[in-house]
């Protein structure tokens, strides 16, 4: 018998016995739906938590520092070369510099660290007041600076401060406008601002292009003589966590589906009976025992896909709408909106698969029974 | 020429153990041979084994002991779906109860066997369509059983048996739930069957008004063949108004020739054989 030929008849069973159909997929719906609305939820926290926790970005820079070796001072022509390793897509120097303060009476020792533009984007640092430098003589103060010399955002934003530190040319006094602050330590100013000095670099970023190759990478650099350091990747963690938290709530949804999978075995162990003369009459007119298994088994198939397709959406609506609601209620609040509920494509489709699977399992032992009646009885049977 | 028998019986047994020490023999020993084209009624009493015979005959049981042979080839040999394809295109069953599948149409029902055979649904529908018309109910396509009367059920039940141009029908009490004038049409079809597209036709009833038709009589008793009975008059027997009916058959069975020339060649030679063993018939008779 034709694959074709088995579906439509499996189909046209099914379509015979609607209201009973519907309410054994509606099981299903609800297996699946369980599934999918808690492991999404597990999902969607484990995303969060992996773009809060660390940032995918921050794990692809390496932070390289001079190396034991005298020679091996970071400098223009460090840059060059990093420049030159394959795969590496930003190289942004930073010097540092231990510098006096003032504004107004207050003092205060600080460490500038003078940077390029891109390294705001590279350690992710986030401006909360002002903006970004756009001149030679602006400066970034962090919260913690503001704090030392006892002053609010207010006070100090488009103010100058006095400046001083020892260069190898002698003591250097300036002016520096503040411009922007962010949430972090030191004082950051235009790279050129202290560069010029000729001084070596205190340390270089260098963002790689991909993840995968930053251990290549980083073993090129300290093949040139250079100590290296990256941000320990603690994503493996929070994943083995989610994984062990996702298991828990899918098992939750397992205990529904389970239970919607006894009750694809119940409709079709209840349809063998019913259609037990039918059976006969098919085995009569020459039906294969094989063919028959399958329509048997091809019902409960069908079931499991149904039911694995509308509770994957079900799921997936309910964590849309609940998500919408919470969103509402926390910006309401003041709050952030996040997406706490994820499915990843390659979940959804294993959840349909999945329900197929189940589905089909459930409906074997009623199909081989089906496939091993006696016509003769089968036929006397009423 | 030596005639081959269609289906040849040789001492065929069933006995049914009904528990440890209680056991009912329901066929004893019967031997008989049937031949192409000749239309056989097994009558006698109920109980007397008649639809065990033809239940081992369609080879939906096996015998206790003795074999059936058809066409030369013993059924115990066949395996389980040689013996599906057997039931599927060697012969057609038509049953008391019609036993048409409910969930289906009339053209869906007809086309099973040939869907369980595997061809097309465009193919297969064509075909059902056509005996359909041959039935006399070529416009009740889309109807289900249930809104048929059992008369038309049969009929549909009869170009199910059709569908794959079998060598035989077996009829098990094709009338015993019709009324009369439902089971004379059923009837006629049969007969008719037999003898304008010349199938070999066996018959169980236990309805005496319909043995004139028939050219051997199989009086069963207790399990055993008592008589078998030639009728001289079948040939000059007319079938009044079934004239019609008769030559779309003959159509059906050409426009079936040409399908079963291409799935099975084996079988065009078989439908001349058939043929020829008509004639012999007919002239022993003479």
């Amino acid at each position: 018998m034709k694959v074709i030929d088995i579906i439509r008849i499996a189909a046209g069973n099914l379509k015979r016995n609607r209201l009973r159909t519907i309410l054994t997929v509606s099981g299903v719906v609800v297996g699946v739906g369980a599934i999918v609305f808690l492991v999404s939820l597990g999902f969607g926290l484990q995303k969060l938590a992996l773009e809060k926790i660390v940032r995918l970005d921050a794990l692809k820079v390496i932070t390289v520092t001079p190396g034991s070796k005298s020679d091996s001072i970071l400098n223009s022509d460090t840059t060059k070369k990093f420049q030159q390793i394959s795969n590496v897509e930003t190289v942004s120097p930073i010097t540092r510099q231990l510098g006096t303060f003032h504004l107004g009476t207050s003092e205060s020792e600080q460490v500038m660290y003078g940077v390029k533009p891109e390294y705001l984007d590279l350690e992710n640092i986030k401006i909360s007041g002002g903006s970004s430098f756009t001149g030679k003589n602006e400066a970034l103060v962090s919260r913690d600076t503001l704090t030392s010399f006892g002053l609010t955002q207010d006070n100090v934003l488009d103010k100058e401060l006095n400046y001083s530190y020892d260069s190898p040319q002698g003591e250097i006094k300036s002016k520096i406008k503040v411009v922007g602050i962010f949430d972090d330590k030191g004082i950051y100013v235009p790279f050129d601002l202290i560069n010029n000095q000729g001084q070596p670099y205190s340390s270089i970023k260098v963002k790689v292009r991909d993840k995968a190759q930053v251990a290549e990478v980083k073993r090129t650099i300290e093949s040139f003589g250079y100590n290296t350091s990256v941000i320990q990747d603690q994503s493996a963690a929070v994943n083995q966590v989610f994984a062990i938290i996702n298991i828990i709530l899918g098992g939750f949804g397992m205990i529904a589906f389970f239970v919607a999978a006894i009750g694809i075995f119940n409709t079709m162990t209840i349809s063998l009976l019913e259609r037990t003369h039918e059976i006969g009459v098919m085995k009569a007119i020459g039906g294969n025992s094989k063919d028959i298994a399958l329509i048997f088994i091809t019902e409960s198939a069908l079931i499991g896909f149904l039911g694995g397709f509308f509770g994957l959406s079900v799921g997936w609506l309910l964590g849309l709408l609940l998500n919408l609601l919470i969103n509402f209620m926390a910006t309401q609040s003041g709050g952030e909106a996040v997406t706490l509920f994820s499915i990843p494509i390659i979940f959804g489709a294993l959840t349909i698969f999945f329900s197929f699977l189940v589905s089909t399992i459930a409906g074997i032992w009623p199909a081989r029974r089906a496939a091993k009646l006696n016509p003769l009885e089968a036929l006397r049977y009423e | 020429m030596a005639k081959t028998p269609v289906i040849k019986a040789v001492n065929l047994s069933k006995t049914f153990k009904l528990s440890k020490d209680n056991e009912v023999i329901a066929l004893h020993s019967v031997n008989f041979e049937i031949y192409s084209g000749e239309l056989i009624c097994f009558f006698g009493p109920s109980g007397c084994g008649k639809s065990t015979l033809l239940s081992m005959l369609a080879g939906l049981q096996p015998p206790t002991s003795g074999e059936v042979i058809v066409r030369g080839k013993n059924l115990a040999t066949l395996k389980k779906k040689e013996l599906a394809e057997y039931r599927r295109s060697k012969i057609g069953m038509v049953f008391q109860q019609f036993n048409l599948i409910i969930s289906m149409n009339v053209l869906e029902n007809i086309a099973l066997p040939m869907a369980f055979g595997g061809m097309n649904r465009k193919r297969r529908m064509q075909r059902a369509e056509h005996l359909l018309e041959v039935v006399d109910l070529g416009d009740k396509k889309k109807s289900v059983p249930a809104n048929l009367s059992g008369g038309q059920q049969q009929r549909v039940a009869i170009a199910r048996s059709l569908i794959n141009n079998p060598w035989i029908i077996m009829a098990d009490e094709p009338t015993g739930n019709l009324d009369s004038k439902s089971a004379d049409d059923v009837m006629k079809l049969l007969i008719s069957l037999s003898r304008k597209s010349k199938r070999t036709v066996i018959l169980i009833t236990h309805n005496p008004d319909y043995l004139q038709y028939v050219d051997r009589i199989f009086r069963m008793k207790d399990g055993r063949i008592d008589k078998i009975e030639v009728n001289a008059k079948t040939a000059k027997v007319e079938l009044v108004d079934s004239v019609s009916k008769l030559d779309k058959i003959q159509d059906s069975k050409d426009e079936s020739d040409e399908i079963e020339e291409k799935s099975e060649p084996a079988f065009t030679s078989a439908i001349s054989e058939i043929e020829e063993d008509k004639e012999e018939l007919t002239k022993v008779k003479e």
